[in-house]
């Protein structure tokens, strides 16, 4: 674990210090609180019928799984997910990130949880620091499509040719994963700056078309393609799609309506 | 067209029974399946035990009718016992799995009367319940379900939901919709509670609550997807409300509906990583019994359940791989969901990614839709791909007339006319009761009017108008009638037709075209007073209609015909600034300008020009006013002021290469300066004599560079003037000169069409073909409508000639025509044709173009000598000697200026006597091309005199 992984989890594990239910593969349940990981061992407060609670330290080859509670956080984060807010999910999964990575070879945990929020808000609104600090936390997620999605944002980063070809390979006509989104969000940007407007609205409407449940990376895709017909000279076009932006995704108003002036 | 079925086959009624888990065919197996397993054996003997055992073993196995049997037969050896509660609820439990529902009711019933506080009591009420729902004592069951909910426990949330089952299938959704609510107030942890959403969700569509049916399908998806047991259900959910929204117009929320079905491998992924899970849980049971034996029993029923969970997962499984995937429907409801809001883009990329996927489904339907969308959203090139796709893959398919309109209409849009009539013909063939018939009909008549096959149209429109009379074009066919004859040259019908329509439509939309028709048919027959009579008549009537500019040049035609030039003045300078159509004002000016002319009123043309520049600043025949003007200024002796005005007038489009009249303006500024200007003083004694003109300067003063913007452009266009007062000044060395400037200093993209024209063929003539080719290529590429072009065309056609590619050379020259109407290049591309026949091996196809070119006056010169000496050597191939050498002789005869073949002449006419077998003549055709000083550095007199040397005696 390096340094900035460690400091991170100083800061924030003792901001999730909520129940937690520990299922063992014997049957056993813990309520348990104040969870840590140390080592191949899980620890943690579980309670008993009185009331009280006592020091529990399990194998993780034991713990069939661990429910975690909702964090509220995470829930913000979701609701600012559905208003295409990237801005806020990066800002309220900065701390769950975290606190799910310690955890991330305990099963139940919600790391990938956790990266379906955060993978795309970085996508549309990520920094070099970000994703700097994406790649010294990751760990594979299990899910192919959030794995896959990861890798995408680091050779844009890293090996942007490599990224090209992977934003063509991955952006086939009905291809539904993130990662297919970020490859038409990047390929539409690409064909705005080289006004290429006909080629940048297909790409960029693709991400409304195939991948509707991103909502994160939906502002963009929206604003790319009204700001490509307002370019061809189809201003109408242009100000149904900042329409469907003003009602669906509040926080990027403001975009839409400058693009209209 | 239009929406594929619904994926009914994939609704599939919720099966709760007692535990809610169970197909409806062995409700309570799973339920009960621990109960009677974990009784005592009852009392009573070895007998009754054997009885037992075997009854049990039956019901593990699923063997229904043997266990009821045995436990019938207990139950007659009037064994009695604690016990004996499980076996009365057994065989209740076994009856009801039988689907035996009045023996199960009776059993329950039974057991509940012998123990009414028995452990299974509120199971076996609930069995009630569940029997007197299947018997259709619905009403008697709601109740039962109630008194089961009422008790409360595990079984509550089971009875709840049969009951809300029951109230859905009795339509009353309402009483349904508030028991499911009450059963979720728990909110959505468990498998139960999410069936239990969906059906709520399923009875909210239903009852039209359609934004709380998706806000329930939308708290669904994430991590509860996990809970659902068959998420089949979810998609046929998803495109239930997502239909009802659609339906009702709602189209975001269908949208969002929509986006809610999952592809059928997600949902098959889903589905094993849920089998796989709870495998994973019985595995760890067993492993937990053998650590702990005493939790045997309770292990051993938790897995019992585990394994009906696993049975319904792994239905699913099957059922979900079976189904067809839903990749066409849910697509061509999204796409059909957009194209309702106008979002033709959206829709074309869901129907294009149907087109890319391996599953054919839908395929004909696709192709039709996408084919309609590109249509509609301008896309005339990928809307006939698309539909003559169609159409060579599915031959016969059902849509087939609609294809071929369509296609048909796209092929006119690209000016296709023949593959357009060929698509309207196959569709009035092949489908002959096809509602489009009529305006596939109409729009063939449309296609042969507008090839100039009147004749053909003419046919077309009284067949139309014949077989639909009241259909939506009759109007316009009955004037196009008219009109076919107009322009066929038949003015006598097309007059009849033309006062018919007119008559019986006084306001039909073609009535002002129809009257000025009319006046043209007079015209026509030279009756040019009744046409001013019938122009006056439409411009009172009609006013500034968008024809009222064609109306009065034919009044100015028809006063110009009456000699009434000061009237005919008047109309068309009217017509010039009315006209919207470029050809009729630049048209009506210049007749105007012809009268003027003739009149010698040269200011009021310069007026007019004036004020046609004021009016039309864009106007494309801008330029050439702008010539006249300067021309007038020049005749009427301001020739300065001509000259200020041409340097303004350069000054303010030098650096446009769009505007590729400029270099016409430079060119006549060029020859005003060429004279010195006349003056009317005379000269004062004392005064010295005025330096001698000097036209570079005088040029120089007007095209100053300082001037002009410093752009490669303005230098090769003030490069130019300088080239065209060379070639007046008579000084080619000097007019060479400046265009090789321009071509060696100036970028071809940066030049504008005249100025790549003349470099395109100053580089020809140096031999720089390469060079050439660029030049010509960015005429073609940047000025496609360009008066230029032909000069491109000829140009490669001349490159490909010099690259010996007679096949290619052709193709330019057939262009150079045919593409750019070769109006300045007809003399050397109709040379350039004849050269690259006679290479192509046809001597008899060249031989009349060279002809044509010998004997066409206005073409004579160097070209003429070269279609001479051509001519000799057709005959050459044909062996006509003696003919062949009259054709030399001609060439160094009567071309002399023209050395290149007049060497070439005299060494061929020397060569044709040498095969005549006369040597004399050949030897006297060598001398004189040897002998002449003006030929001396030619290769052929080089020739020539080498072969004197061999021949001489000496």
């Amino acid at each position: 674990m390096n340094r900035f992984r460690l400091c991170v989890l100083t800061l924030f594990v003792p901001g999730f210090l909520c129940a937690e239910s520990v299922f063992l593969k014997d049957g056993k349940i813990h309520s348990a609180k104040e969870l840590r990981k140390e080592g191949n061992f899980l620890l943690f407060k579980s309670q008993g019928q009185d009331g009280t609670f006592s020091d529990t330290v399990t194998p993780l080859n034991q713990i069939e799984r661990v429910e975690f509670g909702d964090l509220p956080a995470l829930a913000e984060a979701r609701q600012m997910a559905r208003q295409g807010d990237a801005v806020g999910v990066l800002e309220k999964t900065a701390a769950p990130a975290a606190f799910f990575r310690s955890f991330s070879d305990v099963p139940g945990n919600q790391w990938s949880e956790v990266m379906r929020l955060r993978l795309p808000a970085l996508a549309v609104a990520g920094t070099e620091a970000t994703l700097s600090e994406l790649q010294s936390l990751w760990t594979n997620t299990g899910d192919t499509e959030l794995d896959t999605a990861y890798r995408l944002l680091l050779a844009a980063k890293n090996d942007p040719a490599g990224a090209h070809t992977a934003w063509k390979a991955l952006s086939q006509p009905g291809a539904s994963s993130l990662a297919a989104g970020i490859s038409w969000l990047e390929l539409g940007k690409e064909a705005l700056l080289a006004k290429q407007w006909n080629t940048a609205i297909r790409a960029f409407l693709s991400v409304e078309v195939f991948v509707p449940g991103q909502r994160l990376l939906q502002p963009k895709a929206l604003l790319g393609a009204a700001e490509a017909f307002v370019r061809k000279g189809e201003k109408a076009k242009a100000a149904a799609l900042a329409e469907d932006i003003k009602t669906e995704y509040p926080t990027s108003t403001a975009d839409a309506s400058a693009l209209l002036k | 067209m239009g929406i594929p079925p619904s994926p009914s086959t994939l609704h599939t009624t919720p099966r709760f029974s007692l535990r809610g888990r169970v197909a409806s065919g062995a409700l309570l197996v799973s339920a009960l399946l621990g109960a009677p397993l974990q009784a005592q054996s009852p009392v009573g003997g070895p007998q009754a035990a054997e009885l037992y055992v075997k009854a049990m073993t039956a019901f593990a196995s699923s063997d229904f009718s043997a266990a009821i049997t045995s436990l019938e037969e207990m139950l007659k050896l009037g064994v009695d016992g604690p016990a004996m509660e499980s076996v009365h609820f057994s065989l209740a439990a076994a009856h009801f799995n039988t689907q035996a529902f009045p023996k199960a009711k009776a059993a329950f019933e039974n057991y509940l009367k012998l123990y009414p506080a028995g452990t299974k009591a509120t199971d076996a009420l609930l069995g009630i319940a569940q029997c007197q729902k299947l018997l259709g004592e619905k009403e008697k069951a709601a109740a039962t379900f109630d008194q089961v909910a009422q008790k409360g426990g595990p079984a509550k949330e089971q009875a709840l939901f049969s009951k809300a089952t029951l109230l859905k299938e009795t339509g009353n959704t309402a009483e349904a919709a508030k028991t499911l609510q009450s059963l979720l107030a728990g909110g959505l942890k468990t498998p139960e509670s999410v069936q239990a959403a969906l059906l709520l969700s399923s009875v909210e569509a239903e009852r039209g609550e359609r934004t709380s049916a998706l806000k329930i399908l939308e708290q669904l998806q994430g991590r509860l997807l996990n809970l659902v047991e068959n998420p089949l259900q979810l998609n046929a959910l998803a495109f239930e409300i997502g239909d009802a929204f659609l339906h009702a117009f709602e189209l975001k929320q269908a949208l969002l509906a929509y986006s809610m079905v999952r592809r059928k491998e997600d949902i098959v992924s889903l589905q094993q990583q849920r089998i796989q899970s709870l495998v994973r849980r019985m595995e760890a049971n067993v492993a937990a019994a053998k650590l702990e034996p005493s939790r045997t029993v309770e292990l051993t029923s938790a897995n019992g359940r585990l394994k009906a969970q696993y049975d319904i997962a792994k239905q699913a499984l099957d059922q979900t791989t079976a189904a067809p995937d839903l990749l066409f429907p849910l697509r061509a409801r999204q796409a059909s969901a957009y194209q309702e809001t106008g979002r033709l883009e959206e829709a074309i990329l869901l129907f294009e990614s149907i087109l890319l996927s391996p599953d054919k489904a839908g395929r004909e339907d696709t192709l039709l839709n996408l084919g309609s969308l590109y249509a509609k959203a301008g896309e005339t090139s990928e809307a006939v791909r698309v539909l003559t796709e169609l159409l060579s893959e599915f031959p016969k398919t059902k849509s087939n007339d609609t294809a071929l309109f369509l296609l048909g209409t796209q092929q006119l849009q690209l000016d296709k006319p023949e593959p357009a009539a060929a698509s309207f013909e196959k569709l009035l063939k092949q489908s002959p009761k096809s509602s489009h018939v009529p305006t596939a009909l109409f729009l063939l008549a449309n296609v042969r009017f507008a090839q100039s096959s009147y004749k053909d149209a003419l046919a077309g429109y009284q067949t139309y108008l014949k077989s639909f009379p009241a259909a939506e074009f009759s109007e316009e066919a009955q004037y196009r009638v008219a009109l076919s004859h107009f322009f066929a040259g038949e003015y006598a019908p097309a007059l009849e037709k033309l006062e018919t329509y007119s008559k019986e439509h006084t306001d039909g939309s073609f009535a002002a075209d129809a009257a000025y028709r009319i006046a043209a048919c007079y015209q026509a027959a030279r009756k040019s007073e009744e046409v001013v009579r019938r122009c006056a008549l439409w411009e009172a009537s009609y006013g500034d209609h968008p024809i009222s500019a064609e109306v009065l040049t034919l009044h100015g035609d028809a006063l110009t015909a009456l000699n009434r030039q000061d009237e005919s003045i008047q109309v068309y300078r009217k017509a010039t600034l009315r006209a919207s159509s470029d050809e009729v004002s630049h048209y009506a000016l210049f007749e105007a300008n012809k009268q003027l002319q003739k009149l010698g009123r040269i200011d009021e043309s310069a007026e007019m020009f004036q004020e046609f520049l004021a009016a039309k600043p864009q106007h494309p025949s801008n330029v050439l006013a702008m010539y006249w003007i300067a021309k007038a200024m020049h005749k009427s002796g301001k020739t300065d002021a001509a000259k200020d005005f041409l340097r303004e007038k350069i000054a303010s489009f030098i650096n446009d290469r769009t505007q590729d009249a400029v270099e016409q303006l430079l060119s006549q500024l060029a020859q005003l300066c060429l004279k010195a200007p006349r003056s009317n003083a005379p000269p004062a004694s004392t005064e010295l004599p005025p330096p001698p003109h000097n036209p570079e300067e005088n040029l120089n003063k007007y095209l100053d560079p300082s001037q002009f913007p410093d752009t490669p452009l303005t230098a090769a266009r003030l490069l130019y003037a300088r080239a065209e007062l060379a070639r007046m000044l008579r000084k080619p060395a000097a007019a060479a000169a400046a265009l090789d400037a321009i071509c060696d200093k100036t970028p071809p993209k940066t030049l504008g069409a005249a100025l790549l024209a003349q470099s395109g063929d100053r580089l020809l003539e140096r031999q720089e073909t390469k060079r050439a080719a660029e030049f010509y290529t960015e005429l073609i590429q940047a000025f496609p409508k360009s008066e230029m072009l032909d000069y491109a065309y000829n140009g490669r056609g001349q490159l490909a000639l010099l690259e010996n590619k007679p096949e290619e050379a052709l193709h330019w020259f057939t262009d150079a025509i045919d593409k750019a109407g070769a109006s300045t290049k007809l003399r050397e591309v109709t040379l350039g044709r004849a050269k690259t026949l006679l290479l192509l091996g046809k001597p008899d196809e060249a031989k009349p173009i060279l002809e044509q070119v010998a004997s066409t006056r206005e073409w004579r010169g160097e070209c003429t000598a070269e279609a001479v000496f051509l001519l000799g050597e057709i005959l050459v191939q044909k062996g006509d000697l003696p003919g062949a050498i009259q054709y030399f002789q001609r060439v160094f005869v009567a071309y002399q200026r023209y050395e290149r073949f007049v060497g070439r002449a005299y060494l061929r006419a020397a060569e044709c006597f040498e095969q005549l077998n006369e040597p004399e003549k050949a030897l006297a055709h060598y001398k004189e091309l040897a002998t002449k000083p003006r030929l001396a550095s030619l290769p052929e007199t080089k020739t020539a005199q080498k072969r004197l040397e061999s021949k001489d005696p000496k």
